[in-house]
C-alpha cells in the first residue's frame, strides 16, 4: 500500500525526470533548428 | 465558439506544416530529386534530429489517454504498467534494429531481412502486415483526435478525422523523410512544453492529497463507481498482468512499423542510432505515461467518474474532467496536444509507407529498370492512396470502441513476433513455416478472444496465445530441422 508522500515523490520525480531530459535533448535539437533556419543551402 | 477553436487548431497546424515544408525545400533543393534524399534524408542524421523524431513518433494519443484509462482501471499500478510494457517492447525493437544493421548493412526493414532469411512469400506477407499496421496506427490516431475534438468542441467527428489524415498525407508526399524529421523536431518542443504546462496546471487544481484520497476511496469504498481493492498497490497482480500484455501488444505493432527501420537506417552511425532510440523511445518517453495516469486518470478517480455506458472510455475520461473542471484555455491546450501527438504519429506511419514503396517495391515487382524519379512518383502515389483509405476508414469509426480495435489489432499483430524472433535467434532454415506460424497465431488468438466469456481476461489470453503459439511452433520446427541458415549471405543484400 502506498502513502500520500510516496505518491507525491512518484509524481514530481517523474515530472522532474521528464523536464530534465527535455533540457538535455533541447540543446542538440535547438542546434538542428538553427541549422534549418540558416540561409546556407545544403 | 468552441467549434471555431477546434478548426483553428487544424488551420494553424497546417500553416506550421507549410512553413516547415517551405524551409526544408529552400534549404535542401535536392530533397525530392533522388531517393537517397527523399527517402533517406541524406543518410547522415545526427542525434539532435533523430532522438526528437523517435520520441515524437512513439508518443501516441493512446500514450496519454490509454495510460490514463489504465490508471482508472488498475489504480496506482496502471501508469507504470503501461509504461514498462511499452518500453520493454521498444527495447526489443532496438535490439532488432541493431541486429539488422549488423547482419544486413544494406537492408533496412524486417521485410528485406525476411525475404532472404525465409522466402519471398514471407517477405510479401510481412509487407502486407506492415501496411495494415500503418493503417491501424493512422486510423486509431485520427479517431482519437476526432473523438477528443468532438467531445470538447462539439465539432464534426468525420470532418476532423478525414482532414487530419489528408493533411498528414499531403505533407509526407510533399517533403519526404527530411521534412518529416524537421516537423518532428519542431513538434518535440511543442509536445514537451505543452505537456509540462498541462501537467502542472492540472496538479495545481487537483493536489496530491486530493488524488490520494480519491484512490483511497476507490480502494476501500465498495460503493465507489471504480471500486478496486488493489488501487493503492504499486505491484498489484492485475497491474503486472497488464504490463505483460502491453509488451505483447506493443511489440507486434512496432516491429512491423516500417518507419522505425528507415529512421534507424538513416542515422549517422550505429552509436547515434542506438543513443537516439534509447533516449527518445525509452528514457524520455517513459515518464509521459506515468504522468498522464496521474493528471487524467487519478483526477478522474477523485471525481468518482462513472464510465459504465461509455463507448470510448479513454477519451471520455479526459474530455469529461476537462469540461467539468477547467476552462477553455486548458481544453484548448489539451486538444492541441492530442492533435499534434496524433498527427505526427500518422505522418510517421505514412512516411514508412512512402519509404517502402519508393525503395525496392517498384523495382522489385513492377519495373526493374525504373528511374529514381519514377520510384519517387510511385511512392508518392501509393502514399496518397493509403492516406485516403485511412481517412475513409477513420470517419467510419465514430461509434466504434477504440479499445475493441486495439484489442483486435493487438491479437492480430502479436502473431507476427514469432517469425521475427525466429529470424534472428533460430539459426535454422524455416522458409514458409513462418507464414504458417502467423496464421496459427492469429486464428488461435482470435478464437480465444471470442470463446472466453470473461471480458476482463479474454483480450489477455487472446494476445498471449497469438504471441506464444507461433513462438512454440517455430521453436519446434527449429528442433526438427537440421538445415542451418547461412547468415553470411545477408551481408551484401538489401536496398535497391
Amino acid at each position: 500500500m502506498i502513502t500520500e508522500r510516496f505518491m507525491e515523490i512518484y509524481f514530481w520525480g517523474c515530472l522532474v525526470w521528464f523536464a530534465g531530459l527535455f533540457v538535455v535533448l533541447a540543446i542538440p535539437a535547438a542546434r538542428e533548428v538553427k541549422k534549418l533556419l540558416s540561409a546556407k543551402k545544403d | 465558439m468552441g467549434n471555431l477553436l477546434g478548426y483553428a487548431i487544424l488551420v494553424l497546424y497546417s500553416i506550421l506544416l507549410g512553413t516547415i515544408a517551405y524551409l526544408v525545400l529552400k534549404k535542401y533543393p535536392v530533397n525530392g530529386k533522388t531517393t537517397d534524399e527523399f527517402v533517406l534524408a541524406g543518410k547522415n542524421v545526427p542525434f539532435g534530429l533523430l532522438a526528437p523524431s523517435v520520441f515524437v513518433s512513439w508518443i501516441w494519443v493512446t500514450t496519454i489517454v490509454g495510460s490514463a484509462e489504465a490508471g482508472v482501471i488498475y489504480g496506482i499500478s496502471g501508469g507504470w504498467a503501461y509504461s514498462i510494457g511499452a518500453i520493454i517492447a521498444f527495447g526489443i525493437l532496438i535490439v532488432i534494429l541493431v541486429k539488422i544493421r549488423r547482419l544486413m548493412p544494406e537492408g533496412v526493414t524486417f521485410m528485406d531481412f525476411a525475404g532472404v532469411r525465409f522466402s519471398t512469400l514471407v517477405k510479401d506477407a510481412y509487407f502486407m502486415l506492415a501496411i495494415l499496421v500503418v493503417i491501424y496506427l493512422s486510423v486509431e490516431q485520427a479517431a482519437g483526435i476526432a473523438l477528443v475534438f468532438h467531445g470538447l468542441f462539439d465539432i464534426s467527428f468525420k470532418k476532423i478525422a478525414f482532414f487530419t489524415v489528408m493533411i498528414a498525407g499531403a505533407y509526407v508526399i510533399t517533403v519526404g523523410m527530411r521534412g518529416v524529421l524537421y516537423n518532428e523536431l519542431i513538434n518535440f518542443f511543442l509536445i514537451s512544453l505543452g505537456f509540462i504546462i498541462f501537467a502542472v496546471v492540472i496538479v495545481n487544481k487537483f493536489d496530491m492529497a486530493t488524488l490520494f484520497d480519491g484512490l483511497k476511496d476507490v480502494q476501500s469504498n465498495p460503493k465507489n463507481n471504480n471500486y478496486n481493492p488493489d488501487a493503492l498497490h504499486l505491484l498489484s497482480k492485475s497491474g503486472i498482468m497488464y504490463a505483460l500484455s502491453a509488451v505483447v501488444i506493443a511489440l507486434g505493432q512496432i516491429c512491423l512499423d516500417p518507419a522505425y527501420y528507415f529512421k534507424a537506417h538513416i542515422a549517422k552511425d550505429e552509436k547515434t542510432m542506438i543513443r537516439s532510440f534509447v533516449f527518445g523511445g525509452i528514457a524520455f518517453w517513459t515518464p509521459v505515461a506515468i504522468i498522464s495516469s496521474f493528471v487524467i486518470g487519478y483526477v478522474a478517480l477523485s471525481k468518482d467518474i462513472n464510465l459504465e455506458s461509455v463507448i470510448n472510455r479513454s477519451i471520455a475520461i479526459s474530455t469529461s474532467i476537462l469540461q467539468t473542471d477547467f476552462g477553455p484555455g486548458i481544453q484548448l491546450l489539451f486538444a492541441a496536444l492530442v492533435f499534434i501527438i496524433g498527427i505526427t504519429s500518422i505522418i510517421h506511419g505514412l512516411i514508412g509507407i512512402q519509404s517502402i514503396f519508393t525503395m525496392g517495391y517498384y523495382k522489385d515487382k513492377i519495373k526493374p529498370e525504373a528511374t529514381e524519379a519514377e520510384q519517387i512518383k510511385f511512392g508518392r502515389t501509393v502514399t496518397f492512396l493509403v492516406a485516403t483509405l485511412c481517412a475513409l476508414v477513420a470517419i467510419s469509426l465514430e461509434k466504434v470502441s477504440l479499445l475493441t480495435i486495439d484489442t483486435f489489432s493487438g491479437i492480430f499483430f502479436a502473431a507476427t513476433c514469432g517469425g521475427i524472433f525466429a529470424g534472428f535467434w533460430s539459426g535454422k532454415i524455416l522458409g514458409n513455416k513462418v507464414l504458417v506460424s502467423i496464421v496459427i497465431g492469429i486464428l488461435a488468438g482470435i478464437a480465444a478472444w471470442i470463446k472466453i466469456e470473461d471480458t476482463n481476461i479474454d483480450w489477455l489470453y487472446g494476445s498471449v496465445i497469438s504471441f506464444g503459439l507461433p513462438i512454440l511452433f517455430l521453436g519446434l520446427m527449429s528442433l526438427l530441422t537440421s538445415k542451418k541458415f547461412n547468415f553470411a549471405k545477408l551481408i551484401h543484400l538489401g536496398l535497391k
